[in-house]
């Protein structure tokens, strides 16, 4: 057994580029799979750290009927179980000269929950100020909010609440601060009632101030009502749970008992706008994460089964010896498998190591341009998708692997023994109709026999080039959705950050869709370097041999990439509304286009890559063996 | 076809093979010429060489004038589209073409080439041409190899054990119709064999040993090929 070792490790030796072939494209399928599956998770760990921070409120109470909270309304709060920690304040919008002030009023600088976080310059002093020298502090700007500098006096002309006109209100900015629950850069609608009490919609706030109550002229001090109570749970569930979401809700319940009817209203984090992008945009992500690992062991499995059967076809010989030695078939069995196995498992390992860490890497400070993160948290919660769909695309490879040895295995050795004989011509279908077979040039019909000839060529072509057209589609497709909703203000920026994930994925179709085709066109110049060599004799030239392989190639990827259009339409579809986002209609149709040229571009580079090696097959050498 | 001082050496590595050393030679138009010689002697090479599937190492090779012996790939590849017609031991035919489409595919590369019909019909195969390859038998896919060779109306025609893997009668057959080739068609046709009993048949014979020439005499007599027996 010495020596079939020796043989074993000749095979890893010789096929070295095959087996680097395997690795890279289950390495390639894992990481993004691995990477995606822990993406959602370090996401909002991510996020919620600024949640944490800020030690934002689990529900804020506000009042809608006016009158306002009062410390002994605390103390009824604070009575409820679970209840750790509750704070008042003031908050309301105002438009004052065409913009909306939204302000806050209380102890902003020893808050429990919802803690600001100073940026720029300092909090107000403590002093008894006058509508002439009020201070506060701004809320730090963003896409859609507006901020001051720090020193700048702000006039607010005409200000009026309640019904009493105050007139103008004069506010140095000393600092600007960031609050935690403004954790994004949606437009916060703002809440406000016209002169008939009816709510304004589609009005949004341009500018968050925040003072102390303490510091305010006492007229205000007596207007400004405490309008919102926050409270901080004792919750021991996972936010974005539904165990946090039914316990909140209970509490809401409880909390709003405590008052008169329809005095006081609770939200949850539901309504935060943040929190609820967050969870709707994180679930999509979830979604791409079951979704895209289907297409990926369909190709890992493709791709193992090219390289596994040549490689035994290319060994043919060597397992002809094996079996006429009486080598048991359990152990020809186990050294191809191992090639599989090992090829797969190195793939997977690397990929996971790779792509986990690297994916959320790349991937979140691109979300950084909607949600304020204070740094990113690497979160292995998902990583079991990775781990699952290794252990999935392992399992596929190594059966795949061994039916295809175990159907090499049923021949005799002496049948093996002799190199497996060219495929006999026939005619085809289509000969059988003249009119639409004579006028096709002599080259083509040679080409169009010879696909037809290698069936199992031609299913395989067939199968990756579809395969990748569904990608390449799926992956432009997914940055028009992006670009349409751009324009869609919910989303916004969200967008942006789909379309890099779009790029990841037409990337590693156009990667896929190289390395298959090329160990297909590779497979069949070896196939045929017979008929290669004949036509050099003949006097063809080079470029003229290669157009005789390449040409079937090609016919066999424009008109698969055309059938692979509607398929791939049909598979976006289904995508998008799986994910949750965007619609088929949405994807243009240059994007088909574009797509269909892609991939038939990309397969016309493959042939290229490989015009040296129809280059190089040798006349003397292929002519003067007996196949 | 003349050749001077024809040389042909393989380098891999540290060691050097010589092939064809030095050999000088020199065939008329439409002469039958046999080369033989024990396998390993070079005749393969040389008939290479003559055939432009393998560059000159040094020495000259004067076809119809020209010196192929500096001539490049792409060079080479012309002179064989135009010049040359192979017959080989393994007939080489395309499996995905019937025999007719065999022969359409050497005579579309080139102007003047016969017609592939006629052709097919004056080597027997008038009935098999719509035939692929693996339907016909050992000696039908070598006259289908010949009526290539003779279709594209070369000056030359290179054959490299035409009869290596055929059954004595069929071998005749194969034979003569080459024999015809020189003798009516006036074809200047090179035979390689290892078969010595052939050297009677040629209006020229060459033996070859370890790369170079032992003989190179004219026969005045060529007997028939029906006559000979091995």
């Amino acid at each position: 057994m010495k020596t079939f070792n020796k043989t074993i490790r000749k095979m890893f030796k010789h096929n070295i580029g095959r087996f680097v072939a395997n690795v890279l494209i289950v390495l390639f399928s894992i990481a993004l799979i691995g990477g995606l599956g822990v993406l959602p998770y370090s996401f909002v760990d991510s996020f919620l750290v600024t949640y944490k921070e800020g030690n934002c409120p689990d529900i804020i109470l506000k009042n809608v009927e006016g009158s306002g909270f009062f410390d002994e309304d605390l103390e009824k709060v604070r009575e409820i179980e679970d209840v750790v920690q509750v704070d008042k304040f003031f908050m309301a919008d105002f438009k004052i000269q065409g913009n909306i002030y939204r302000f806050y009023i209380g102890d902003m600088r020893n808050l429990d929950i919802g803690k600001l976080t100073l940026k720029e310059g300092n909090y107000p002093e403590k002093r008894e100020l006058t509508f002439e020298t009020m201070e506060g502090v701004v809320e730090e700007k963003n896409l859609n909010r507006r901020s001051y500098e720090v020193g700048q006096q702000v006039t607010l002309k005409d200000f009026s609440m309640g019904g009493f006109v105050l007139g103008d209100l004069k506010i140095t900015i000393t600092g600007i601060v960031s609050n935690s629950m403004y954790n994004t850069v949606q437009r916060e609608n703002a809440q406000m009632q016209d002169e008939n009490g009816n709510v304004v919609e589609d009005e949004y706030v341009d500018y968050i101030l925040y003072l102390d109550r303490e510091n305010l002229p006492l007229l205000y001090q007596y207007l400004m009502i405490d309008t919102d109570i926050y409270v901080k749970l004792n919750s021991k569930y996972d936010y974005y749970s539904k165990d946090y979401d039914d316990y909140v809700q209970k509490k809401i319940k409880e909390l709003e008992s405590l008052f008169e009817e329809d005095m006081v209203k609770g939200l949850s984090l539901n309504e935060n706008v943040a929190y609820a992008l967050y969870d709707n945009y994180t679930q999509k992500i979830r979604n791409i994460s079951y979704f895209f690992p289907i297409f990926f062991f369909a190709v890992c499995a493709l791709v193992n089964l090219i390289i596994i059967t040549r490689l035994i076809k290319d060994e043919r010989s060597i397992l002809a010896t094996y079996l006429s030695l009486g080598v048991p078939k359990s152990r020809v069995v186990f050294k191809y498998m191992l090639f599989s196995f090992l090829s797969v498992a190195l793939g997977c390992l690397l990929g996971l190591l790779i792509g986990v860490p690297i994916l959320p890497a790349v991937v979140l400070p691109a979300y950084n341009a909607v949600f304020k993160m204070n740094g990113y948290f690497f979160s292995l919660k998902g990583v079991s998708i990775g781990i699952y769909s290794s252990i999935a695309i392992l399992v596929i490879s190594l059966a795949v692997s061994l039916g295809s040895v175990l159907s090499y295995l049923r021949e005799s050795p002496a049948v093996l023994m002799q190199a497996k004989a060219p495929k006999a011509g026939k005619k085809i279908l289509l000969e059988r109709i003249p009119f639409l077979w004579k006028p096709i040039p002599f080259s083509f019909k040679s080409s169009i026999r010879n696909i037809f000839r290698q069936k199992k060529n031609l299913v395989l072509t067939s199968l990756s080039v579809i395969g990748s057209v569904v990608l390449v589609l799926l992956g432009i497709g997914l940055f028009d959705v992006s670009e349409s909703l751009v324009h869609d203000e919910l989303f916004g920026n969200v967008a942006s950050s789909m379309g890099l994930i779009s790029m990841v994925v037409v990337l590693f179709a156009v990667s896929i869709t190289i390395v298959i085709i090329y160990s297909l066109v590779n497979m069949n110049i070896s196939e045929r370097s017979r008929e290669l060599a004949t036509l050099k004799v003949l006097g063809y030239h080079d470029i003229e041999c290669s157009l005789y392989t390449f040409r079937e190639v090609m016919i066999t990827s424009a008109i698969s990439a055309l059938i692979g259009l509607p398929i791939a339409a049909f598979v976006a579809a289904f995508a998008f509304r799986y994910i949750g986002f965007g619609d088929i209609k949405d994807v243009k149709w240059t994007s088909y286009l574009l797509t269909y040229l892609l991939v038939v571009l990309t397969t016309a580079i493959v042939n290229v890559i490989l015009y040296p090696k129809v280059k190089a097959v040798n006349m003397n050498d292929s002519l003067k063996v007996l196949d | 076809m003349r050749a001077k001082q024809l040389t042909k050496e393989f380098v891999s590595g540290q060691n050097k093979v010589i092939a064809v050393n030095h050999i000088s030679f020199e065939v008329e138009e439409g002469e039958l010429l046999i080369i033989v010689g024990p396998s390993g002697a070079g005749k393969s090479t040389l008939l290479n060489l003559i055939g432009g599937m393998d560059k000159v190492t040094s020495g000259s090779l004067m076809v119809k004038g020209k010196d192929i012996a500096l001539y490049n790939k792409k060079m080479l590849t012309d002179y064989r589209r135009n010049e040359v017609g192979f017959v080989f031991q393994f007939y080489n035919l395309m499996p995905n073409l019937t025999a007719k489409e065999n022969i359409e595919l050497s005579t579309e590369l080139k102007k003047g080439a016969l017609d592939p019909e006629e052709v097919l019909t004056a080597v027997g195969l008038k009935d098999r041409m719509n035939n692929f390859p693996s339907q016909l038998s050992g000696g039908e896919q070598q006259r289908v190899s010949i009526a290539r060779a003779l279709a594209k109306n070369p000056g030359i025609i290179l054959c490299d054990e035409p009869t290596g893997a055929l059954d004595y009668v069929t071998g005749k057959e194969i034979l003569s119709l080459l024999s015809d080739a020189a003798r009516k068609e006036k074809k200047t046709v090179i035979i390689v064999t290892h078969n010595s009993a052939l050297t009677e048949m040629g209006d020229h014979l060459i033996k070859i040993k370890n790369g170079e020439i032992v003989l190179d005499e004219k026969n005045p007599n060529p007997k028939d090929i029906k006559d000979i027996e091995w």
